[in-house]
């Protein structure tokens, strides 16, 4: 059975969105969306917090790219916080841990945001 | 252990269907935690790639068949269908340095195919006719693809 769960949630003036599950093709489409809608809504400050994140493909990378892309275009940043080790090295093959910023912690991120 | 196998229509619809295979095939096989994530990664790839450009321009998209196979920690998995070639060397190469705002994001499922296996073979077929496209990839285990494979360069195509 494949899971995924989204969750969003405000915290010191950014939004944190706690993702689960496994970030596929057919679920990333899913965390595109949020993203894009919570920077579209006005929050230009944004943590993808992956604590619950087991397992992540390019789908889920293009996500969270165009997240960052979007963030960044409205004045903000998008952040990732608690990314196990085999799910940041996926972003690490890709190359994407040089334009997006890693913390250990949601707190940390939200904190580096600010 | 006899091979696995599922065919199913390549279209957007079955993804899911085609990837929880991929989390049968771990469980059958009784894969290690890096082996099956790294074999899970490679596989969805290569069916995202079928999928997505193989049948892409057809209105009722072909079969796509997936078989795997596992033989200590080495997992040997076959793609077969019918739809446009679309191999390895037909993917953009992977911008994987570029500042945020010109990033593209194309061609990393085949990086990531390449970066996860010891070797890629894949043999194009006649885009409908009887024969059909066949990929191949050989996906280790993570502590033994790290020690690289004897007698086959990393990454190389067999």
């Amino acid at each position: 059975m494949r899971s995924f769960e989204l969750e969003t949630r405000s915290a010191d003036g950014a939004a944190v969105v706690e993702v689960a599950g496994s970030v596929d093709a057919v679920t990333a489409p899913r965390l595109a969306e949020v993203l894009q809608a919570t920077v579209a809504g006005g929050e230009p400050r944004v943590v993808v917090d992956l604590a619950g994140v087991t397992y992540v493909s390019s789908a889920g990378l293009r996500a969270i790219l165009s997240g960052v892309k979007a963030a960044r275009t409205a004045g903000g940043d998008l952040a990732v916080a608690a990314a196990q080790p085999q799910v940041r090295a996926v972003f690490e093959l890709a190359g994407l841990t040089t334009i997006v910023a890693f913390h250990d912690e949601a707190a940390a991120a939200i904190a580096a945001l600010a | 252990m006899p091979a696995m196998t599922m065919t199913k229509p390549a279209k957007k619809a079955q993804l899911a269907v085609f990837l929880g295979f991929v989390d049968l095939i771990s469980e059958r096989y009784g894969l290690d935690r890096d082996h099956a994530h790294r074999l899970k990664l490679v596989l969805e790839e290569a069916i995202v790639n079928v999928v997505e450009h193989g049948y892409a321009t057809r209105h009722e998209p072909g079969d796509l068949t997936l078989t795997a196979d596992v033989e200590g920690d080495v997992a040997l998995v076959t793609l077969q269908d019918h739809g446009t070639p679309f191999g390895p060397d037909d993917a953009p190469p992977p911008d994987l340095d570029s500042d945020w705002d010109q990033r593209r994001v194309g061609g990393l499922g085949w990086h990531l195919i390449r970066e996860l296996t010891d070797a890629v073979a894949y043999h194009p077929g006649d885009a409908g006719g009887g024969r059909p496209n066949i990929l191949t990839l050989r996906v280790r285990s993570a502590r033994s693809h790290a020690a690289g494979p004897e007698g086959a360069p990393r990454g190389g195509a067999a």
